[in-house]
Parts: C-alpha cells; structure tokens; sequence
C-alpha cells in the first residue's frame, strides 16, 4: 500500500497552476479576470487586507491601485475603492490596456482590516491587475494578507 | 554483575520500554503552538507546526508501529461553520467575532518528510488547508513537524470574544483506502465528531482534533462584556466531506474512491 501510495506521488510531474483568481488572492501584486462572460456589469472583487505589523513596524496606511489590463472600450473602465472604518477611498485606471496603473490610493486606518473592491462601469469582460501594501508611516512596506470573500 | 543488578536493570529497561509505548500512542498531533495572540503576526505570519505524533495502531499489538504516508489539514471555511458561544450554540455568524477569517493557512514549503504538498482551497483561491505525502513518509516511532504559518487574526472589537478557538482537523494517513476502510490501522482521523465520513465508532482519535485558540489581545473588552465569551469554531460535516482531500492532478488520491 505505501508503495502505491509512493508511486502516485511520485508520478506527479507539475501542479496544476491556478490562475486569475487564486492569482488575485495571494500577492501584494496580482491580476485576475472580471465578468469573463462580458454579462455582468455589477461584477465586483471583494477581498479584506489585513495589515500588521511584521517586524517592520505597525501599518499606518493600505496603499492600492489597479491596472486594467484589457484592450480599450468605449464606457468601461476598472475601479478600485478600500474602507477602513470611517474612512474609504475610489481610483480608476483612466486609460486601459496602456500598461500604467491608475493613481495610488491609501487610507490611513493603522493595523486591522481593510475592505477592498473591484470593480467597473459596465458590462464586459476586464483583466486587471491590483496592488495592494500595506504601509507604515515611514513608507516601510510591512505585514499585508488577504482574503477574498467574493468575485462574481 | 549480580543477578539481582541484572533483574533490576531488566525491570528498568522494561519500564522504559513500556513508558516510551504509552506515550508514543498517548501523544496526539496538534499544533505546536496551539494558543497564539490576536494579529501579533511577525515576518508575515505566526509561525507555528503540525506535529504528528505517532503512526498508525497495529491491531495485534496495539502498539503504533505502523509508518504514516501524508497527512490532510483543514481549517474550518467560518462559512457553514459551527459556532459556540460559552458552550452554547451560536445563529449568528463568525464576523460578529472574528473579521477577516478566510485564508487562515500558508504552507511552508518542506519536503524533509514527505516530498508533495499542496493547497486545499475554497471557491475563492483561499486557503483552507493543505496535505502532504509521499516518499519513504514518516516511520514509526518517530515524529514530524509539519511547519505552516497562520494568518493574523483579527477579534471584531465590538464583540465580547475574549478567545476564539478554532477546531483544525487532521488526518495522518498509513494506508489509502476509501472511507469504508478507515480504521486505527489505516489513518488516525485527528478530527471532531460532527458527522462527517472522517470519523468511525470506536476510533483510537475519537473527537480528538487539533485546535487553535486566539487570545482577544488588541482591543479591551467592551465594559459591559463582564467576563468575557470563549467562542468555538468547528467545521461543518459537510465542509469536511468536501475538503478534507488529496486531490492531485484532477485524480483524488486520498479517501480512494
């Protein structure tokens, strides 16, 4: 049986990689596809960042911006908002497709968790990419983590 | 030497002999770090470990002498999730206490032990758990540390959470079989009995998983909290079924099907 077991392991030859979204949800740079059916024009990202302090010091700020990364349409564009508490913040990446992200956004909320979407002006399908770091008041990158909660 | 030296020095390597018995199967896996502080992640995350205790229990002997092959890790999703409240059943949801649970677990990358490990993880990419397994696998009588690193957990300041513990459920398997063949000789099912296929009557780990609790560390009490709840979390029967697998390659390896 353990050698069974040994063999099935042992003829894995790659993992499968998991993209768009699994992509989306685990780096401080990452990108993924929205309304890949081009249908939904309330298609959001909704993730929360938790920032802390990882050695480098206590977060001050969440610093994100986003990057469509589609070929222009007329009437649609990427929008990236984050909320902490009282305070929020909205971008959007004026021109797509040109490589450029939209202008930085932070909110000022210390450790804790932020609320980040992603979204956009119409239907149509959107790759894009975001960035998101969490900083201290020094402008040190420290502790970010993310979970999503939905992508639909 | 005299023979009554000879004798004792039999009874005292007997005594030993029996002592490391016991507590090689007394010992049960768990983390290594079982209790950690709320968000006080350092260089990225809490680092912390499964450690496998023991192997599988040879019927004949009762002993566990039986070599472990992989083990499957799964945290609870917090979605359909169990949730008590000073013991008694909770409606609400885990955000009332806890407000950004969701990916819990990183991996670090170890093949000391068992050379193939991956993610197990929700709709969303998040990551629920992981296994690992394969190679010559972790022999008898010896035990692993399996290194992973938790996410910072945040305690919704408004509640009256002063612990939230999370019921993490393991396998450790010996032989792979399907769910009908789970016994003490083919897995110790480190999990809590909530109605899942990963539990059996009579079991050795019987309602014995794993737990992490995280201490309330940021944010004081509400004053009119008075003492305090102690919140727990344990998955679902059907979070379990779904999760708690070793999928490689589009081909489920572990329960066989």
């Amino acid at each position: 049986m353990c050698k069974i077991y040994s063999k099935q392991f042992i003829s894995m030859t790659a993992f499968t990689t998991l993209v768009s979204l699994a992509s989306f949800s685990h780096a401080h740079d990452a990108g993924a596809t929205m309304d890949p059916d081009g249908t939904v024009a309330k298609f959001t990202g909704y993730a929360s960042v938790t920032c802390f302090d990882d050695g480098n010091g206590a977060a001050d700020h969440l610093a994100v911006s986003v990057k469509d990364t589609s070929p222009p349409v007329p009437g649609l564009l990427v929008n990236m908002q984050v909320i902490k508490g009282s305070r929020a913040a909205n971008t959007t990446d004026p021109v797509s497709g040109d490589g450029s992200f939209s202008p930085e956004i932070t909110v000022q909320g210390g450790n804790g968790v932020y609320q980040i979407l992603v979204n956009k002006t119409n239907a149509g399908a959107r790759s894009f990419q975001v960035s998101y770091h969490c900083m201290t008041s020094t402008n040190a990158h420290t502790g970010t983590d993310i979970t999503v909660n939905q992508f639909e | 030497m005299k023979m009554s030296n000879r004798f004792n020095i039999v009874l005292l390597l007997t005594a030993i002999g029996l002592t490391a018995m016991y507590q090689s199967v007394s010992a049960h896996t768990r983390l290594k770090t079982p209790v950690i502080s709320e968000n006080n992640a350092t260089h990225g995350s809490d680092y912390n470990a499964v450690v496998v205790a023991h192997g599988c229990i040879d019927a004949a002997t009762n002993a566990a002498t039986i070599d472990t092959l992989g083990t499957v890790v799964v945290f609870p999703d917090g979605k359909d999730s169990t949730i008590t409240v000073n013991g008694q059943p909770y409606s609400g949801t885990l955000a009332d206490y806890v407000t950004n649970w969701g990916s819990p677990v990183t991996k670090v990358q170890d093949k000391s032990i068992f050379p193939y490990e991956d993610y197990i993880k929700d709709s969303l990419g998040n990551k629920l758990g992981f296994w690992t397994g394969g190679g010559k696998g972790l022999k008898a009588g010896f035990r692993a540390v399996v290194p992973i690193a938790t996410a910072g957990v945040i305690i919704n300041p408004e509640s009256c959470a002063k612990s939230v513990q999370f019921v993490v459920s393991i396998a450790d398997i010996c032989q792979i079989t399907d769910a009908a063949g789970f016994s003490d000789q083919s897995v110790m099912l480190w999990t809590p009995t909530v109605g899942s296929i990963y539990q059996f009557e009579g079991a050795h780990t019987t309602d014995s998983p794993a737990t992490l609790t995280v201490n309330r560390s940021i944010t004081p009490l509400p004053a009119s909290c008075g003492a305090g709840e102690e919140v727990v979390v344990k998955p679902s029967a059907n979070q379990l079924n779904r999760d708690m697998r070793i999928i490689y390659e589009g081909q489920q390896i572990w329960p066989k099907q």
